[in-house]
C-alpha cells in the first residue's frame, strides 16, 4: 500500500503539471506529464517525495480548482447503463479522437468530465456526440467550454448516489484500431488497469477510471489497438504503476487514496 | 336499407385525484366540479369514462406517510368518531412531524404499499374521509366515480417501467443504484424521476400505471391537473401521445382565499371546506321554489366554473356565489324545452375543446349566463350541471 507521503507527491506533481508555471508550455506526452505516475518503488528519488516545501493538500486543491477554472473545459458522458468494459473502451475512444490542442486543454483542466444519465439514442437528433460506445450504453461529447453544456445539463441529471459500484473482478476490452489503419488485424499492447472499488460509488468509479484512461491516452501510454485488462480490487496495493490516480479519500477526507493505476514500468525507469 | 350509425367515439376523463388525507377545500371543489361537468357534458357527445381511482395514488408518499404516522403516533383509534376537520388536523400534525425530519423511509412504508397494491386496502382514517366525501358528492350532485371501491391500476410498476423502457420512454438505472426516469428527452423535455433508487414511486409513476394500459381504448384522453403540475403533465401527455393517444390537458387553477392560495398541509382550510360551504347553504337556495337544490347545484357550477374560470386570480367571494345561486334559480324558472339525445349531442358538441371531442364546461356554463342567447337551461343543467 502506498503511504500518504507518496500519494501526496504524486498528486502534487499532477496538479503542478497543470497549475504550475511550466503548465502552459508542457505538451501532453512530455515526460513531465507522465510524472503523474506514482513513486512506486524503493529507488524512487527523494525528489518524488513530499517535502515540507511542497504545497499542502488544501493548497493543492486550491491550485487545481484555479487551473480547472482557467481552462474551463469539460467533456460530457451520457450514461444509459453502466457496463465497465464499454465504459473503459469508449473513454479511451473519446480521448484518442481528440485533436492535440483539445487534448492539451482538457489535460490542463484535469480531464474534467460531467457524467449524466440519459439515453443517447433519444438525444441524437438534438445533440452531436463525438464518440458513442458500440453498444450505445454511453456517449461522449468532446471537451468544450462549460457554458456550452448548459442545454444538456438542463435535460439530464448527474450520475450520483452512494450505492457501492458493482463490477466483476476483471473485464477486458480491446480498443479498436485507428480508423485509417492499413492493417485491420494489427496487434497492440496489452495494458493492465487496476481500479479500487471498496467503498467506491458508481459516480466515483466513473470519474476515477475515466481520468486514468484519458490521461493514459493523452500521455501516449495507451493507443489504438491496445487491449486494456481492468482488474477490480477493493484497494490498490503498492505496485508498478506507470500512472496513478490519486484523490482525496471519499471516506476520510483528510487522507489521500490511490483509486486507479496503469500497471507498467514506473516512472524513473527507462521507458 | 338503413345506413348503420357510426360507432360513438370514446373519451377518457382522468383528472388528478385528491388524496384522502384532509377535508375537501374550495380549490378541490372547483377542480372536482370542473371534471364532473366535463364528464357529463362530454357523455352527451361520446362514450365517456370517468377514471378517478384513489387506489392508484394511495401508494404515494403523501398518503402512505400519513397512514404510517397515524399508526405510529396514535395507534388504534375509532376514526368513525372523527370529523373531517379533526382528521385534517391529524394531517397538519403529520406534516409538521415530517418537517422535523420524522418522515418514514420507504422500507417502513412497503407493507402499506403492498396492501394497497394487492387488495386496494385503505387506512380506516382515509376510509372515514371517503365516506364523508361520498355524502358530499351526493349533495353536490357530482358523479361518484367509486370513492369507496378498490380500483387498482391496470399495470404493476415493473410492467409499466418495462413497457416504457422498450419504447425508449423510460430510463431505468436501478441496476446501477440509480432511480427510474421518465425519458422524453427526444422531445426536448428533461429526464423526470418517477421511482427512487430504493423503489418508491411518485404520483407520476402511479398515473402511468393507470393510463398506459387504458389509453389505447379511447379516441381522446382529458388530463385534468393543478397548474403547478403542468410540467409533469406535459411530459405525461407526451408519453401518452407517443403511445398513440390524443390528449387534452386542462389545468384548473386553485381558489385563493383573501388573496392567498393556501395549502391543505398547513390547515388553512378551516371554515373554508366543502362541508362548511354545504352547511352554509343547507336547504338549497332560499326563495326559489321546489327546484332549490337544483338551483344550488347549478349556482355552484356557475360560480366555480363560469365566474372563476380556469385561472386562479379571483379570491373566493361568498357574495358572488350567492348571486350565482340566485341567478341559477331565476334561470330555472324558464320554460322547459324538450331535448332528445341527438339534439343534446348537437348542442353540447358546439362547446367541444379545440375541434376535439371533449366538451369545455366553461363554455357550457358561460352559455347559460349569456344575455344574448336563449339556451335550454333545465336540459343542460340536468344533463351536465347538477
Amino acid at each position: 500500500m502506498y503511504d500518504q507521503e507518496e500519494l501526496h507527491a504524486v498528486l502534487a506533481r499532477r496538479v503542478l503539471a497543470s497549475a504550475g508555471p511550466q503548465a502552459a508550455t508542457t505538451p501532453v506526452g512530455h515526460p513531465t506529464a507522465r510524472a503523474t505516475a506514482g513513486p512506486s518503488t524503493a529507488d524512487s528519488s527523494d525528489a518524488n517525495r513530499s517535502t515540507p516545501t511542497e504545497p499542502t493538500l488544501a493548497e493543492l486543491a486550491g491550485l487545481a480548482a484555479a487551473a480547472a477554472e482557467r481552462n474551463g473545459v469539460a467533456a460530457v458522458a451520457v450514461l444509459r447503463r453502466f457496463d465497465p468494459a464499454s465504459f473503459v473502451g469508449s473513454a479511451a475512444g473519446l480521448a484518442l479522437g481528440l485533436a492535440p490542442e483539445v487534448g492539451a486543454g482538457w489535460y490542463a483542466a484535469f480531464t474534467r468530465t460531467v457524467f449524466l444519465y440519459g439515453n443517447p439514442a433519444n438525444l441524437a437528433e438534438r445533440f452531436h456526440f463525438d464518440h458513442v460506445a458500440p453498444d450505445g450504453s454511453v456517449a461522449w461529447c468532446a471537451p468544450r467550454q462549460l457554458d456550452r453544456l448548459s442545454t444538456l445539463r438542463r435535460l439530464l441529471p448527474l450520475v450520483n448516489g452512494v450505492t457501492q459500484v458493482d463490477v466483476p473482478a476483471e473485464v477486458s476490452v480491446r480498443i479498436p484500431l485507428r480508423p485509417d489503419s492499413p492493417d485491420p488485424v494489427a496487434g497492440g499492447r496489452v495494458r493492465t488497469v487496476e481500479v479500487a472499488t471498496g467503498g467506491v460509488s458508481l459516480a466515483e468509479y466513473l470519474v476515477h477510471v475515466n481520468h486514468l484512461v484519458a490521461e493514459a491516452v493523452l500521455g501516449g501510454l495507451v493507443g489504438y489497438g491496445d487491449t486494456l485488462q481492468v482488474r477490480h480490487v477493493p484497494r490498490l496495493g503498492r505496485g508498478s504503476h506507470e500512472l496513478l490516480r490519486v484523490q482525496v479519500d471519499g471516506a476520510q477526507p483528510v487522507r489521500l487514496r490511490a483509486y486507479a493505476g496503469l500497471v507498467g514500468t514506473p516512472v524513473g525507469a527507462a521507458i | 336499407m338503413t345506413t348503420p350509425e357510426p360507432a360513438r367515439r370514446r373519451v377518457l376523463i382522468a383528472p388528478v385525484t385528491v388524496t384522502p388525507t384532509k377535508p375537501l377545500t374550495l380549490s378541490h371543489l372547483k377542480a372536482l366540479l370542473w371534471a364532473d361537468a366535463t364528464y357529463k357534458a362530454t357523455a352527451q357527445v361520446a362514450d365517456t369514462t370517468f377514471r378517478y381511482s384513489h387506489t392508484t395514488y394511495d401508494v404515494t408518499m403523501q398518503t402512505l406517510g400519513f397512514w404510517a404516522y397515524l399508526d405510529r403516533v396514535h395507534g388504534d383509534v375509532d376514526y368513525d368518531a372523527y370529523s373531517e376537520e379533526e382528521i385534517g388536523q391529524l394531517y397538519v400534525d403529520y406534516q409538521a412531524d415530517a418537517r422535523r425530519g420524522q418522515r418514514a423511509d420507504w422500507a417502513a412504508l412497503r407493507p402499506y404499499a403492498r396492501a394497497v397494491d394487492d387488495t386496494g386496502w385503505v387506512h380506516p382514517c382515509s376510509e372515514r374521509l371517503l365516506r364523508i366525501w361520498t355524502r358530499q358528492y351526493r349533495r353536490l350532485g357530482m358523479y361518484d366515480p367509486g370513492l369507496l371501491q378498490a380500483q387498482p391500476p391496470g399495470m404493476g410498476l415493473e410492467e409499466v417501467v418495462q413497457v416504457l423502457a422498450e419504447r425508449g420512454l423510460c430510463l431505468d438505472t436501478r441496476r446501477d443504484g440509480g432511480p427510474v426516469y421518465l425519458d422524453t428527452t427526444a422531445y426536448g423535455q428533461p429526464l423526470r424521476r418517477i421511482v427512487t433508487a430504493d423503489g418508491q414511486p411518485n404520483y407520476l409513476a402511479c398515473a402511468l400505471r393507470e393510463l398506459v394500459p387504458l389509453v389505447k381504448g379511447y379516441d381522446e384522453v382529458v388530463l385534468g391537473h393543478d397548474p403547478e403540475l403542468t410540467p409533469d403533465y406535459i411530459q405525461l401527455a407526451t408519453v401518452l401521445g407517443a403511445l398513440g393517444a390524443r390528449t387534452v390537458r386542462v389545468a384548473v387553477g386553485r381558489v385563493p382565499v383573501d388573496g392567498v392560495i393556501r395549502s391543505a398541509r398547513h390547515g388553512d382550510w378551516r371554515g373554508k371546506t366543502v362541508g362548511a360551504l354545504l352547511d352554509a347553504h343547507a336547504g338549497g337556495a332560499a326563495g326559489v321554489g321546489p327546484d332549490s337544490s337544483l338551483a344550488l347545484r347549478l349556482g355552484l357550477r356557475l360560480y366555480f366554473i363560469a365566474t372563476l374560470g380556469k385561472g386562479q386570480q379571483q379570491s373566493f367571494r361568498p357574495d358572488l356565489l350567492a348571486q350565482c345561486v340566485g341567478r341559477a334559480g331565476r334561470l330555472l324558472e324558464r320554460d322547459r324545452v324538450p331535448l332528445d339525445d341527438a339534439q343534446a349531442a348537437e348542442l353540447f358538441g358546439r362547446y367541444a375543446v379545440g375541434g376535439g371531442l371533449s366538451v369545455d364546461p366553461y363554455r357550457v356554463t358561460s352559455a347559460l349566463l349569456s344575455r344574448h342567447r336563449t339556451v335550454p337551461v333545465h336540459e343542460i343543467a340536468e344533463r351536465a350541471l347538477s
